[in-house]
């Protein structure tokens, strides 16, 4: 008799959260949109469409929410929940999203910059002068960040697990911090605007550039949204590409405007804003480059399963595609 | 001729119940060696204080106890202590290792094997043969007092030292405990300094009862008691010196 | 625990199991939110047979058992100074007071500036846990301790050491064990959010490390498969190995506190 309570409880529990499901399903239909991004230079075109309000003028009625989320992690787990329609990420994480089964897609590249593996000791010139006790700080596994790492391994010992058990994750601030008091780690693998401030100190200096990893260039940060987002709200979906285009091309044309107005956002002069986002690496479009190079070395060393037949599987606007 | 044990001049503050403050002032005892001897008295007389100064627990204030002539410091193997408590006995040993415990501590019979062998001797006195393995919390209360006798006994101490030991049984334990006591004692001669509230008890046990003054914190009364034993209750000698008793305290 | 008590536990564990392989089979929700029994099964197997599990298991439980080890030794030490100093023992419970309530995640910013994020950090926030459930229950312990043993031992002329080791440590067990069982859990708890914010720092890191690696990479069954573990230890140490420590202790000896 207690069993069979009990049992029923569950089962009653199991339904409840059923229905909670459900509405939030129903939320979503509602004329509403999430969308998530992280903190860095590589988002800077989403800081311009939310303070120039670009995608407000195009869209009456619609409650638009940005979230600045600390990881990809955290992006991935609020798309499969529900809770937002549009993140942006690295293609790494997004391959291994993909690969896991969740049906979403790239809508567009966003940004190219420069990556790199910055480190104290003036003893080590490259990879190879790592020692075992010498800890590598990034964000985490499965990140840009480790990918490059492994694909630079890879090249250079035919192992790219081979740095896997010195890794320590760290987000980009601590990690900065964490090498310039030059304790505990001895490298920092990070991306903009870290990396210029660390390249900026006189004992730092890179022994790897994301370029060398992959071997050539790359999109650092895409859009990327779910079936049920693209498919239910086309003309939203179209909406938003169209914004973030005017975004990309207000920063490339009005370099010293976007300065200015990002300068506050990421805590920068304005002076220091434009050096960054015009350095030559840093590059605003929305071309997707190296998917396939991500792709095949995820592959091959077993991070994902993964393969394409047509490249229209990952990508949903294929224009922006660059082999 | 000389007494076996002195106890000179006294002093000794203590505190009862409620925090009140007492002494002991001034007090004279004499003991003779294989003497059974009970002190009686009102509770918060100091019987307990007296006996703890005896065993070396505490330390008098003025004054000294002599044994033998030589006055004693702190507690030693030759004064052992029963206790009126259940938990006497430690509950994580077995009632064979409580008594080997007692011979451990002082460190007799060379081997463990010789240990176990006296302690069951001891214990077969007390009639606990059956219980060796036994935890203290298995067994009954009288059961536990009997396995506290033997542990105290097994090391041959001079002079056994014994507060109320029996005062939380039921009558009829008491009553098997006090001749189980009495059977013990012939044999093993020590002199018993033994602290009870219970007058019929001091009557049936010993051959020297003190009664002791809860006013002045000296003794009362030493009364003799010649009485032959077994001493039985209903005997007139035996109502007398009860009501004698009865009156000083 | 008593054998119809594990067949018990056994059978409603099989009956989740069943209401959760039904669920996922409904296809009602992604199993990218509930991914299926056997793939957390087959996902549990693939990190044992591969040996890094087995590794991170073995790294975690080093880690609590040493953190354990020193916490103990610490604790016997202050407990026994302030059964000497009063002046003592007042500071070690204002120590207390503040200290015990502090969760040690609540510590981590100021330990990762003190000693980084590596292997030491995890260890000080074990011994922060551990620690002070300890000293109290030994505290405690030792104060409860019937006067009557003492007298004991004096009247048996030991020294206050054999005092200490043959009648108060054993006197103190049942507190001591209580203390080590809070301990434990506050401790298993501390290491498993520590490992999953610091990261592997320490070659292939613990378990804690196994389930933020398998969320970064997106493995949910691989997460499940790590929170299997990590309960399946927690019932053996909390359900077997305190038990029967219970058992042949301080049940056999009748003094439960």
């Amino acid at each position: 008799m207690k069993k069979s309570i009990t049992i029923l409880l569950i089962i009653l529990s199991i339904a409840f959260l059923y229905m909670m499901y459900i509405n939030q399903k129903a939320d979503l239909k509602a004329q509403k949109i999430s969308i998530a991004e992280q903190y860095g230079l590589g988002y800077a075109p989403l800081q311009i469409m939310k303070e120039k309000a670009i995608l407000e003028k195009k869209l009456d009625n619609v409650e638009i929410n940005w979230q600045k989320l600390g990881n990809t992690t955290a992006i991935r787990e609020a798309i499969i929940a529900g809770n937002l329609d549009i993140g942006f990420v690295a293609i790494p994480p997004f391959l291994i999203g993909k690969d896991k089964g969740m049906n979403w897609k790239i809508m567009s590249g966003i940004s190219q910059s420069p990556l790199g593996l910055i480190t104290y000791k003036d003893s080590v010139k490259s990879l190879e002068d790592l020692q075992i006790s010498d800890k590598i700080a990034l964000p985490q596994p499965g990140s840009i960040q480790h990918i490059l790492l492994a694909m630079a391994s890879q090249k250079m010992f035919q192992d790219a697990q081979k740095f896997d058990n010195r890794l320590v994750t760290m987000k980009h601030p601590d990690g900065m911090n964490a090498l310039l008091t030059g304790r505990e780690i001895t490298a920092h693998f990070t991306s903009p605007p870290y990396i210029f401030k660390e390249l900026a100190q006189e004992n730092l200096h890179q022994i790897l550039s994301g370029e060398e990893a992959l071997g050539g260039q790359f999109t650092f940060i895409v859009g990327v949204c779910s079936k049920d987002f693209y498919g239910k709200n086309l003309q939203l979906y179209q909406i938003f590409l169209e914004s973030l285009k005017e975004a990309i091309n207000y920063i490339n044309e009005n370099p010293r405007d976007s300065a200015t107005i990002l300068a506050e956002s990421y805590n920068l002069t304005d002076k220091k804003t434009y050096e960054y986002i015009t350095h030559p690496d840093m590059k605003y479009s929305q071309e997707i480059k190296g998917l396939d190079e991500f792709l095949i070395f995820m592959n091959e060393n077993n991070y994902i399963s993964l393969y394409y037949d047509d490249i229209g599987e990952l990508i949903w606007e294929v224009d922006f595609y660059e082999k | 001729m000389s007494s076996y044990l002195e106890v000179k001049n006294i002093k000794k503050s203590y505190k009862v119940k409620d925090d009140h403050l007492k002494v002991i002032n001034g007090l004279e005892l004499k003991i003779n060696r294989n003497e059974f001897v009970t002190i009686i008295g009102a509770s918060g007389c100091g019987k307990s204080t007296l006996l703890k100064l005896i065993a070396g627990f505490i330390e008098p204030e003025e004054g000294q106890i002599d044994i033998n002539n030589n006055k004693i410091k702190g507690a030693s193997f030759e004064r052992i202590m029963v206790f009126q408590e259940f938990d006497q006995l430690f509950p994580w040993r077995t009632i064979l290792e409580n008594v080997c415990f007692a011979l451990k501590a002082k460190d007799l019979f060379g081997s463990k094997q010789k240990r176990k062998e006296v302690a069951k001797k001891y214990l077969k006195e007390v009639h606990l043969n059956n219980y060796l393995d036994y935890y203290p919390h298995q067994l009954s209360g009288g059961m536990k007092q009997r396995a506290a006798l033997a542990r105290s006994l097994v090391t041959k101490p001079s002079i056994l030292l014994m507060d109320e030991p029996f005062g939380s049984l039921d009558s009829q334990t008491r009553q098997e405990l006090q001749n189980l006591l009495l059977e013990i004692w012939y044999k093993e001669k020590n002199t018993v300094v033994f602290v009870t509230h219970d007058i019929k008890e001091a009557v049936i046990l010993s051959d020297k009862i003190i009664v002791m003054d809860d006013q002045k914190g000296q003794i009362k009364e030493i009364i003799p008691n010649n009485l032959t034993r077994p001493r039985r209750p209903y005997e007139n000698d035996f109502i007398e010196l009860f009501q004698k008793l009865n009156q000083l305290i | 625990m008593k054998n119809n008590k594990i067949i018990e536990r056994i059978i409603w564990i099989l009956l989740l199991a069943i209401v959760w392989e039904l669920v996922v089979l409904t296809g009602r929700f992604s199993t990218l939110i509930l991914p299926s029994l056997r793939s957390i099964l087959h996902s549990l197997y693939l990190s044992i047979s591969r040996g890094d599990l087995l590794a991170q298991i073995y790294f975690s439980m080093s880690i609590i058992i040493q953190g354990i080890i020193i916490s103990l030794i610490i604790a016997m030490v202050l407990v026994f100074l302030s059964l000497f100093s009063k002046v003592f023992t007042s500071l070690l419970e204002t120590i207390i007071a503040i200290a015990h309530p502090l969760p040690g995640i609540a510590l981590l910013p100021l330990v990762i500036l003190w000693m980084g994020a590596g292997r030491k950090a995890i260890l000080f926030i074990i011994i922060h846990s551990v620690l002070w459930p300890l000293v109290l229950n030994l505290k405690t312990g030792f104060q409860s301790i019937p006067e009557v043993y003492k007298l004991i031992g004096k009247n048996y002329e030991l020294n206050k050491l054999q005092i200490m080791i043959k009648i108060l440590t054993p006197a103190s067990f049942p507190y001591f064990l209580a203390g080590m069982k809070i301990g434990w859990a506050r401790a298993w708890r501390a290491l498993i959010s520590a490992e999953m914010l610091f990261g592997a720092a320490n070659s292939i890191g613990g378990l804690g490390w196994f389930i933020f690696e398998k969320r970064s990479f997106f493995d949910l069954p691989g997460v499940f498969a790590g929170i299997i573990v990590i309960v399946i230890i927690g019932i053996l140490i909390e359900d077997f190995v305190f038990q029967s420590i219970e058992n042949h202790t301080i049940k056999k000896w009748g003094m439960s506190t």
